[in-house]
């Protein structure tokens, strides 16, 4: 019985799969979304993860335990741009994210740079949660009455005035955790984007990094692993009752 | 269970529907004086923490990420591009169009409304109303055009004066203002090509035209709807699409569900 749990953990975890690729594919028009990769891996055989025997053991107890969601990995290559010619579009072109903070003043990074401002001339992210920093972490607010630019370096320019824009890369990018509205949270220290490498594009939105095609050939393996997994268990299935039926005629 | 997959894909699809009434209702006003075309904005809703950073598994391996499904997508928001449109060039002497950001203001009984339909006329009183379907909204400050009058003119500073048979220089009517706003997206569509201010939209600043930031006036001619058809015809493909694959994705998920409902045989 105990490959019928295998490969109900093989078909489980196909489905969990199919999850990843619907969230992928429903944010296929979301701007600077990165997509999700779950990873898998072969879990230990029952034996070994009791303890009565040890991996590489090559006896009969390692026969492999299934398989287990190992982690998910974030895609995030660099996406294409859009020209929106919209000026509170921005789009970094290279590393790097914007820096937003929520009302209560937690901080978040964010690629999708399709910022508003609000009635006060605060840039703002574009569900009015988040306010977009500059780089020494204040709100990035603009007079109501003059004109504005961005003068390139990611520096905007009012009046004679340069607000550069809050630029923040994470010390690694698996530090980085999805936390839903297009931003992400940081587990570890990040550190502002060097001058040089501070390129930021206005009127131009950064594209979701999710590829229709490899998400439909992905959907379509899942299904047939996941069929797969079900004639297993069935066979499995089959084999069990023929064995009960020949023990009791016998 | 794939159960998730079928709300995911639901979401997708149904912010893809608000998508669509966008650019349908971009699409059915290419030829309305002064529309501005709207933009729908996506976001990813929250995650679902499977596994925490940090957990323990069952092989005793420790992850340094946890395990988050994301539940999808929505709109967070439609969003209007102010971007100026093309002039029409129409030789009537109360057309008149904004080269610039402002807006012209009107009044209402609920209070003043704002609008760049510069398809004025004059009505029974001799004063300059806005064109509409169902009222002709008076300008505001108001200014009369005498039964007398043989022309209208406005410079682009917006001095509105008339001319008559029985004189030789212009005589003046009045003086046209025109209103900006920090957060024109934060304006409230009333409809009629009007908008209304509200808190998000930041403080009206109204000045004469002509000065910094506010635009010139320009007559005889109106301001065209800024939608781009192709822009909007390549959307309209790539929503098609992009709700056809969702659409695709609730399939699977019922075919898994179908599959798994199937598993036990008599």
């Amino acid at each position: 019985m105990y490959g019928m749990y295998l490969s109900a953990e093989g078909a489980n975890i196909q489905s969990k799969r199919l999850e990843f690729i619907a969230n992928n594919l429903a944010n296929l028009e979301t701007p600077g979304f990165k997509r999700d990769i779950p990873t898998f891996q072969a879990r230990y055989a029952e034996a070994i993860q009791q303890g009565q025997d040890y991996p590489g053991s090559q006896s009969i107890n390692d026969t492999g335990g299934g398989v287990k969601l190992m982690n998910v990995d974030i895609d995030f290559s660099k996406s294409t741009f859009r020209d929106t010619n919209v000026d509170t579009d921005f789009a970094i072109n290279g590393e790097g994210f914007f820096r937003v903070k929520d009302s209560e003043g937690q901080e978040f990074l964010t690629r999708a740079g399709d910022f508003d401002l609000d009635g006060a001339g605060n840039l703002m992210t574009q569900d009015g949660k988040y306010s977009v920093l500059d780089n020494t972490g204040k709100k990035i607010t603009l007079d109501p009455l003059l004109p504005w630019t961005m003068i390139g370096a990611g520096n905007i320019e009012q009046d004679g005035d340069q607000i550069p824009l809050g630029l923040a890369q994470p010390q690694s990018l698996g530090d980085l955790v999805k936390v839903g509205n297009n931003t992400f949270r940081s587990l570890g220290p990040t550190t502002a984007v060097p001058n040089a490498k501070r390129d930021i594009r206005q009127g131009y939105l950064e594209q979701s990094g999710v590829s229709s095609i490899r998400e439909m050939n992905a959907m379509i393996e899942t299904t047939r692993a996941f069929e797969a997994n079900t004639q297993l268990i069935q066979h499995q299935d089959t084999m069990v009752g023929a064995l009960i039926s020949r023990v009791l005629t016998s | 269970m794939s159960v998730q997959t079928l709300y995911t894909a639901a979401t997708g699809m149904e912010a893809l529907e608000t998508k669509l009434d966008v650019i349908a209702n971009n699409m059915a006003n290419i030829n309305t004086t002064a529309f501005k075309k709207d933009r729908a904005n996506f976001e990813d809703l929250f995650y679902r923490q499977y596994r925490l950073p940090g957990a323990e598994d069952a092989d005793g391996g420790i992850t340094s990420t946890g395990i988050e499904v994301g539940l999808g997508s929505r709109v967070s928001s439609t969003q209007t591009n102010y971007v100026q449109g093309a002039m029409q060039v129409t030789n009537n002497p109360l057309d008149w169009a904004i080269e610039g950001r402002g807006f012209f203001k009107v009044n209402s009984i609920n209070g003043p409304l704002y609008t760049r339909s510069g398809n004025f006329g004059v009505d029974a009183n001799g004063q300059i109303v806005m064109g509409s379907a169902t009222q002709g909204w008076i300008l505001d400050p108001p200014i009369n055009i005498p039964d007398n009058a043989t022309g209208v003119v406005v410079a682009t500073d917006g001095q509105v004066s008339y001319s008559t048979s029985d004189s030789t220089s212009l005589i003046p009517a009045g003086q046209l203002f025109l209103t900006t706003f920090i957060n024109p997206d934060g304006l409230l569509k009333m409809g009629d090509g009007l908008y209304q201010a509200t808190d998000s939209s930041g403080i009206a600043t109204e000045a004469n035209p002509g000065q910094p930031g506010m635009g010139n006036i320009r007559q005889g001619a109106l301001e065209a709807s800024n939608v781009e058809p192709v822009q909007e015809l390549i959307d309209l493909i790539t929503t098609q699409r992009a709700f056809e694959l969702n659409s695709q994705v609730v399939q699977a998920g019922d075919q898994i569900m179908q599959v798994a409902a199937n598993l036990r045989r008599f």
